[in-house]
């Protein structure tokens, strides 16, 4: 990769929505490109500060919790004002001067309102921008939709990016990048809040471990190998790589989780190795059933 | 009379002509039925090939500096010398068997494709490369056996200087042997019985995914065993100064040894799992457990209940897994039974260790 990366590719790698792949271009590109280093710092700090502005609303578990309960409690009083001042006068002139008539209910719910209304209007903008800065990127990049949840059995894991979502489910994969531009949590609010849609389940990005990058570098070749060898698998042998694959998996993603929540242990990031080597032989093993095996001289 | 002279001799040289062809391919071709068989003298270290797609394969060693090769279903049989001098005048060193039914009989002529179970025999002293997809494959008596397999199960026996067998599916058996030993298979369980070191360098290893791991009386001065979700379990006595790494990912693992044993354990499993050992244990050292992360404040590793720093001798001794709520934390068992003879490492994630008395 020598172009330099667009701004929006680079939010898109901060957020771990680029395949495993390309993540892996851009890490690289990261670490020789000054320019889009300086850039990935700039929006680092951006995502930073937004943060941190929005830190007191992110704190609360539900902040719109709160809100409502007080606009209900304007909202009934304001009801039950005009229901007694509906009794005493009625008409047009009265319901306009209900209206302006602030009482404090009145005035708290007319101040939460106007928060709720500024908060929302922010969240539109960025949310406008950032959508039509990804637009642009997929045009560009052929970012792909987050991949289904495979069923475990008879699903194999055929790229790369396929593999590592795997082991690591249900969260895909990002690179480690060469500056710790994206702090894991603040507070237990993600960095990259701009970007937060309560809606759509967030992909936490996982960074790579050490190592790690190039087991799977080795099974990706592997499984295209396998998928190279243009005749179909025999169904007995098909069903016994799906089978320990499988299992293979299974025990990547504990031991991968392991190793991920205790950094400073060799002995888990060797389990996890092992389980990796375990993966590793076994394609070898298909790639060379798959073969024929000939006469090996 | 000369019409009658006439008919007898052309009756004659219909006879001759069918049955010459016969003649000239003696012991190469066969019909449906019958056993083709072809011999060639070898040298008595002679390397042998065969394979086939399919099909059932027996290799035997005898006292013959030669091979014989059997098959009821081939149509024919040819041998192929590789050696890299081709002298005549000497016997083959490296062959190939060539098994060819009628289908890849045919020209051009397909190498490991025949549908056929195949019988040979080979010098003691030889080293067999045999290889079927489904079948099965049995080996006796011979120097060296590389055996393979997917579907097929392995039964190798009597080998004398190495043995390496592979199979996806199926299961592997090794009896009476000695040498270096590799044997490995995805779904099938490994079963090795009464091996012995040809030397001093001859190595045990044995690998499975989902398959069991069974091995008795071996002594190989190393031994590795690594499985991802099979049983494993080893019994018979140690190999003096011997080295064994065990490893089982998900499943358990269980050591069965006499009682009179001597050897240094390094054990590293879950905490959400026991080492049960029913050897007396002077544990060694203890090592702390890793500094947390600068950026992620872990709380203290609980501390495990065996004694730090050369205790008593305890026997027999059950480590207990202690209440506990954190997701992962390995521990480490540094100890020593008797005057440490021999070294035992054994890694398992998520299952029990169990050292026991035979």
């Amino acid at each position: 990769m020598t172009r330099c990366l667009d701004e929006g590719k680079l939010q898109s790698y901060f957020d771990g929505e680029l395949p495993i792949d390309v993540m892996e271009s851009v890490t690289s590109h990261l670490a020789s490109c000054a320019a889009c280093a300086a850039a990935a710092r700039e929006l680092e700090e951006e995502s930073a500060l937004l943060t941190t502005a929005f830190a007191a609303e992110f704190e609360a578990s539900v902040p719109t919790e709160r809100l409502r309960q007080r606009i209900d409690e304007a909202v009934l009083g304001d009801r039950v004002a005009y229901a007694q001042s509906s009794q005493k006068s009625g008409g047009l002139a009265a319901f306009f001067s209900g209206l302006l008539n602030f009482g404090t209910q009145r005035a708290l719910g007319y101040a939460s309102l106007a928060i709720v209304l500024a908060i929302a209007g922010i969240f539109a903008i960025v949310k406008m921008r950032t959508t039509s800065e990804l637009a642009n990127t997929a045009v560009n990049t052929t970012v792909p939709a987050p991949a289904p949840a495979p069923a475990a059995s008879n699903q194999t894991n055929n790229t790369v990016a396929q593999a590592t979502e795997k082991t690591s489910q249900p969260v895909p994969e990002t690179v480690k990048l060469p500056v710790t531009v994206r702090p894991s949590h603040n507070n237990g609010v993600p960095a990259v809040a701009v970007k937060y849609t309560p809606a759509a389940p967030k992909p936490t990005p996982i960074k790579l471990l050490p190592g790690e990058r190039s087991y799977l570098q080795t099974i990706a070749k592997l499984d295209s190998t396998i998928k190279s060898n243009k005749n179909s698998m025999r169904p007995a042998l098909q069903v016994e790589y799906e089978r320990n694959l499988a299992v293979v998996d299974r025990t990547i993603a504990a031991t991968r989780s392991a190793a991920k929540s205790n950094p400073n242990d060799p002995d888990a990031a060797d389990f996890m190795f092992a389980a990796y080597q375990s993966k590793v032989d076994l394609l070898n093993t298909i790639a060379d059933a798959r073969v024929g095996g000939g006469r090996g001289h | 009379m000369k019409k009658k002279w006439f008919a007898a001799c052309a009756v004659v040289a219909l006879i001759v002509s069918l049955t010459g062809p016969t003649l000239a391919h003696e012991n190469t071709e066969g019909k449906p039925g019958e056993k083709t068989e072809r011999s060639l003298a070898v040298d008595p270290q002679a390397t042998v090939t065969l394979c086939v797609a399919s099909g059932t394969l027996t290799v035997r060693g005898w006292d013959k500096s030669e091979i014989r090769v059997r098959s009821l279903d081939a149509a024919q049989i040819d041998f192929r010398r590789i050696d890299k001098t081709k002298d005549p005048a000497k016997p083959a060193a490296r062959v190939d068997v060539m098994v060819l039914d009628k289908r890849s009989a045919t020209p051009p002529r397909l190498d490991c494709q025949a549908l056929a179970s195949v019988e040979m025999e080979v010098p003691a002293g030889a080293t067999v490369q045999v290889q079927t997809r489904d079948g099965d494959i049995t080996i006796s008596g011979v120097a060296g056996a590389y055996a393979g397999s997917q579907n097929g199960d392995i039964f190798i026996e009597r080998a004398t200087k190495l043995v390496e067998a592979g199979s996806v599916g199926g299961s592997i058996i090794l009896k009476d042997s000695s040498g270096r030993v590799n044997l490995s298979s995805a779904g099938g369980g490994v079963e090795a019985i009464n091996v012995r070191p040809g030397g001093p360098e001859d190595t045990f290893e044995v690998g499975t995914v989902t398959g069991d791991i069974q091995l008795e009386r071996v002594s190989n001065p190393k031994v590795t065993a690594k499985t991802v979700n099979g049983a494993l379990m080893m019994s018979g006595p140690l190999a003096k100064s011997g080295s064994y790494g065990l490893t089982n990912m998900t499943g358990n693992i269980i050591l069965a040894m006499p009682a009179d044993s001597s050897f240094q354990l390094n054990a590293k499993v879950s905490e959400k799992h026991d080492i049960i050992s029913e050897f007396p244990l002077k544990y060694l050292s203890e090592p702390a457990p890793p500094a947390p992360a600068k950026t992620k404040p872990q709380p203290p590793a609980p501390k495990t209940p065996a004694p730090k720093g050369g205790g008593p001798v305890v026997a027999p001794i059950v480590v207990e897994k202690p209440a506990m709520t954190m997701p992962y934390v390995l521990r480490r068992v540094t100890a020593v039974c008797g005057s440490g003879d021999a070294t035992i490492s054994i890694a398992s994630f998520g299952g029990a260790v169990r050292l026991k008395k035979i």
